[in-house]
């Protein structure tokens, strides 16, 4: 791994918000999205020490400077992670992310409340040859973990066998389930000078799928909670695994707001996630989505119509409106995410 | 707590039902199982009827009463007289239950995975909140629609996208309690895939294999998609377990022919097409299958089975009904609708709209998601072989009317996925959770292909376990016929 002074990385990073050199390291500071684009062409990996405040999402991705739009980072495979508070290292693989090149960039996005310190920065480049590329590329594809997100629920992850070449796992692991029936099948007629076709092909089925559920479990069980927690409140604040702060408004929501409240729930600009998440958590309330320069506001599946009138409160994350007159915060995670009632 | 509660009474209700209907089959563990497939089955179908044909609403009262109805009838003077309840093990006899499966070197392994990956799956799916799309609108909201039971135009075209037992089951812990919990929603999934295995395991092993019983729940583990969809709030692996469960007896009506499985299997066909809209399309092809092959088999025992299972499938038709009700004709069979409108698309007489997605392209991308996506691991290559196999003679009789069923239910996904919706088969949106009830339907299947060849305790197996240099039996390969 090479190190890069945290002086030079300041000059480097492109970033939408300043970013602050101090003593205590490059700080950054997390409201809504920050993102950062890291001067470092075809790096493979990033270990980036860190301080943190409050809720910080980490999401990374690689951007092609020949493409011409910027890939949506929550699509496939949508690698993030969850910045404990305190002190801690990020060690980031870039060849997992959807578009690694050795032409392209690390572009990170900071999401949720709080303060984002990089205390130490390193990183290791793409070898010069090709052929090392390639492979490193391919074994980091192979062995990355599900990542769970949006569109998951529609592939697992998408199985390459070696990505730089476009073929897939389970064409191997299905020609080798082929190819091992034939084999235990001409052993078998070898040994007792009959043929087993049944008999063979079962046992194929049964070696391919042990490969099968290593090469799952492998993938999946990094990206699990296997945990007991007995209590539902504690579930939906920490478990909401790709939007922390939603999770802990959610949580701060149901705390705060009586059963028979009428709620609307604000959001940055067109998100969908965010208002659906919490009418779902603040259910059986009646809840709708504040879109805005609407007159009248939707639930999820429409079931609900309610106007500004209407609302007894408003739950609010990451946006930029001002809160209606006549309403005031009573609880907040964070300045952005907050609980306001009518007055 | 309220979430077991509602569990432990919707298993009595359906263990009161299957003693009602002479279903029982005296295995705690078996019974348990299939009751409470039945129960949720059981309990959604009477609340929907009552709610929506007869408007009695949905409340803690009704609730109780729609659940103690089978226990009160259970204990009536007429249902306790000689013949009611349980009925023998078929495989009893002959073959007294077993549990542990031989040889112990293969099957520890085996038995370590299907606890481990358990475990897993049901401690992450307990630990989830609902956080997709389409269960924040649909699949985990029905269940809130139910306890507010107030059903405008919007409520009630959620639940008929949902299907009744995704939408009531979870419910009732809630309107028991008067509070919501989200996570019923989980543990109802999770409640079902525990019933799955469970059953699996049990049958067999109940008459006499539990290989069989290991090998299906190992199968039905390895089929990665299946597994992450049990820890999420969609309804397709519920949809994928309830026909599981059924396909399970039917596959022990096959191997059997005990007309009490292919009750069994009718019954729980009912209660998966309850689950999506979908779910009497899948149930529906399976159905079809097991009354014509309860039809053959009636050329030699009478006709009485088929009556049964006919009349086992009766209470669909108020439940139709019902749906007709809510949501009109064209929304009540949503899929009829988008058959005929493409129907009429293709006569050369009518003007073509925009033209869809290549079909070349679409048929190459539902072949990755069968063969490639490894959604259903390598389900799909073995079965392939199997069909093969099976086509050279070589498989068994007795599997032969549940492969025709899961080939059915492979048309059913391909006609869908190729033709209906090809555009979400070409950006694998649904396609691969389409393919979830056929990939848990196959493996279930497929193991029972391979019993007598590959477990001990039968001909084949026996014959491979026979020391080096013993005769083998002749004419092996005719011997893996069984009738």
């Amino acid at each position: 791994m090479e190190e890069i002074a945290l002086p030079v990385l300041a000059r480097a990073i492109r970033a939408n918000v300043p970013l602050y050199l101090s003593s205590r390291g490059l700080e950054v500071g997390v409201q809504k999205q920050t993102s950062m684009v890291l001067p470092l062409k075809g790096v493979q990996r990033l270990e980036i020490d860190y301080q943190s405040q409050g809720i910080v999402l980490l999401t990374y991705i690689t951007v092609d400077p020949a493409s011409q739009r910027l890939p949506d980072h929550r699509g496939p495979p949508y690698r993030y992670r969850r910045v404990e508070s305190g002190r801690g290292r990020l060690d980031l693989d870039l060849l997992e992310t959807a578009r690694w090149t050795p032409r392209a960039f690390p572009y990170l996005l900071l999401e949720g409340s709080g303060k984002f310190t990089i205390t130490g920065f390193r990183y290791r480049p793409s070898p010069p040859d090709e052929a090392s590329a390639r492979n490193a590329l391919d074994r980091a594809v192979f062995l990355s973990p599900v990542s769970i997100g949006f569109t998951t629920i529609n592939l697992l992850y998408v199985p390459w066998w070696r990505v730089t070449e476009r073929t897939f796992l389970y064409d191997r692991l299905g020609w080798a389930f082929v190819a091992l029936a034939v084999a235990v099948a001409a052993f078998l007629l070898f040994r007792r000078r009959r043929l087993e076709p049944v008999r063979s092909i079962a046992i194929a089925a049964l070696v391919v799928t042990g490969v099968s559920d290593a090469v799952f479990l492998s993938k999946f069980l990094p990206a699990v909670r296997p945990f007991v927690r007995l209590d539902p409140e504690a579930r939906i604040r920490d478990n909401y695994y790709y939007a922390p702060k939603l999770g802990a408004l959610a949580a701060l929501a149901r705390a705060t707001l009586r059963p028979g409240d009428r709620v609307g729930v604000r959001g940055l600009g067109a998100d969908w996630f965010a208002p659906e998440v919490l009418c779902f958590d603040l259910a059986p309330r009646r809840c709708v989505a504040m879109t805005p320069g609407e007159q009248e506001y939707l639930s999820p599946s429409r079931v609900d119509r309610l106007r500004l009138e209407d609302l007894d409160a408003i739950v609010s994350i990451d946006s930029d409106d001002p809160l209606p007159t006549g309403f005031a915060r009573v609880a907040a995670v964070s300045d952005n995410a907050f609980v306001a009632r009518r007055l | 707590m309220s979430f077991l509660l509602a569990a432990a009474a919707l298993v009595a209700a359906g263990y009161a039902l299957l003693r009602l209907l002479r279903l029982a089959t005296g295995r705690a563990a078996v019974d348990a199982a299939v009751a409470w497939f039945a129960g949720t089955g059981y309990f959604a179908l009477a609340v929907f009827v009552l709610r929506f044909l007869f408007g009695l609403r949905y409340t803690a009262l009704s609730a109780a009463g729609v659940l103690s109805l089978p226990v009160v009838l259970l204990a009536a003077p007429w249902a306790r007289r000689p013949g009611k309840g349980a009925s023998p093990e078929p495989g009893s006899p002959p073959q007294a239950a077993r549990l542990v499966p031989r040889p112990a070197w293969l099957f520890a392994p085996l038995a370590a995975y299907v606890v481990f990956t358990t475990a897993v799956v049901v401690l992450h799916g307990v630990n989830t909140p609902t956080q997709t799309d389409d269960a924040l609108r649909v699949r985990a909201f029905a269940p809130v629609l139910a306890f507010r039971d107030e059903w405008g135009a919007e409520a009630r075209s959620v639940l008929v996208m949902s299907g009744p037992v995704p939408t009531f089951a979870p419910s009732l812990g809630w309107r028991l309690s008067g509070g919501i919990d989200q996570f019923h929603v989980n543990g109802s999934i999770l409640a079902s895939l525990l019933a799955l295995l469970v059953l699996a395991i049990a049958l067999p092993s109940a008459r006499g294999r539990p290989e069989r019983g290991w090998l299906s729940a190992f199968a039905v583990l390895s089929l990665p998609l299946f597994v992450y969809h049990c820890t999420a709030t969609y309804a397709d692996a519920t949809l994928a377990i309830y026909l599981g469960a059924a396909f399970l007896f039917f596959v022990e009506f096959g191997l059997g022919a005990d007309s009490k499985d292919a009750q069994r299997a009718a019954l729980l066909l009912l209660c998966a097409a309850l689950v999506k809209r979908e779910g009497e399309i899948a149930a529906g092809a399976v159905a079809a299958v097991l009354l014509a092959q309860a039809a053959w088999q009636a050329r030699r025992s009478g006709r009485t089975l088929v009556g049964r299972l006919l009349l086992l499938w009766l209470p669909l038709v108020p439940v139709l009904a019902a749906r007709v009700s809510l949501v009109g004709l064209q929304s009540a069979f949503p899929f009829l609708s988008v058959a005929a409108q493409k129907a009429v698309e293709v006569a050369p007489q009518v003007p073509q709209g925009p033209a869809g997605p290549p079909q070349g392209r679409v048929a190459a991308a539902f072949l990755w998601s069968v063969f490639s996506s490894g959604s259903g691991g390598i389900v799909c290559w073995v079965l392939a072989a199997a069909l093969l196999l099976t086509l050279a003679g070589r498989g068994r009789r007795g599997t032969a009317w549940t492969l025709a069923a899961l080939l059915l239910l492979f048309a059913e996904v391909a006609v869908t996925s190729l033709w209906l919706f090809p555009t979400f088969t070409l950006d694998q949106s649904t396609v691969n959770r389409q393919l979830l009830p056929l990939a848990v339907a196959g493996a279930l299947w497929l193991v029972a292909f391979f019993d007598e060849a590959f477990l001990p305790g039968t001909p084949a197996g026996a014959a491979a376990a026979a020391p080096r240099g013993a005769p083998a039996s002749r004419g092996r390969g005719r011997r893996d016929r069984r009738g």
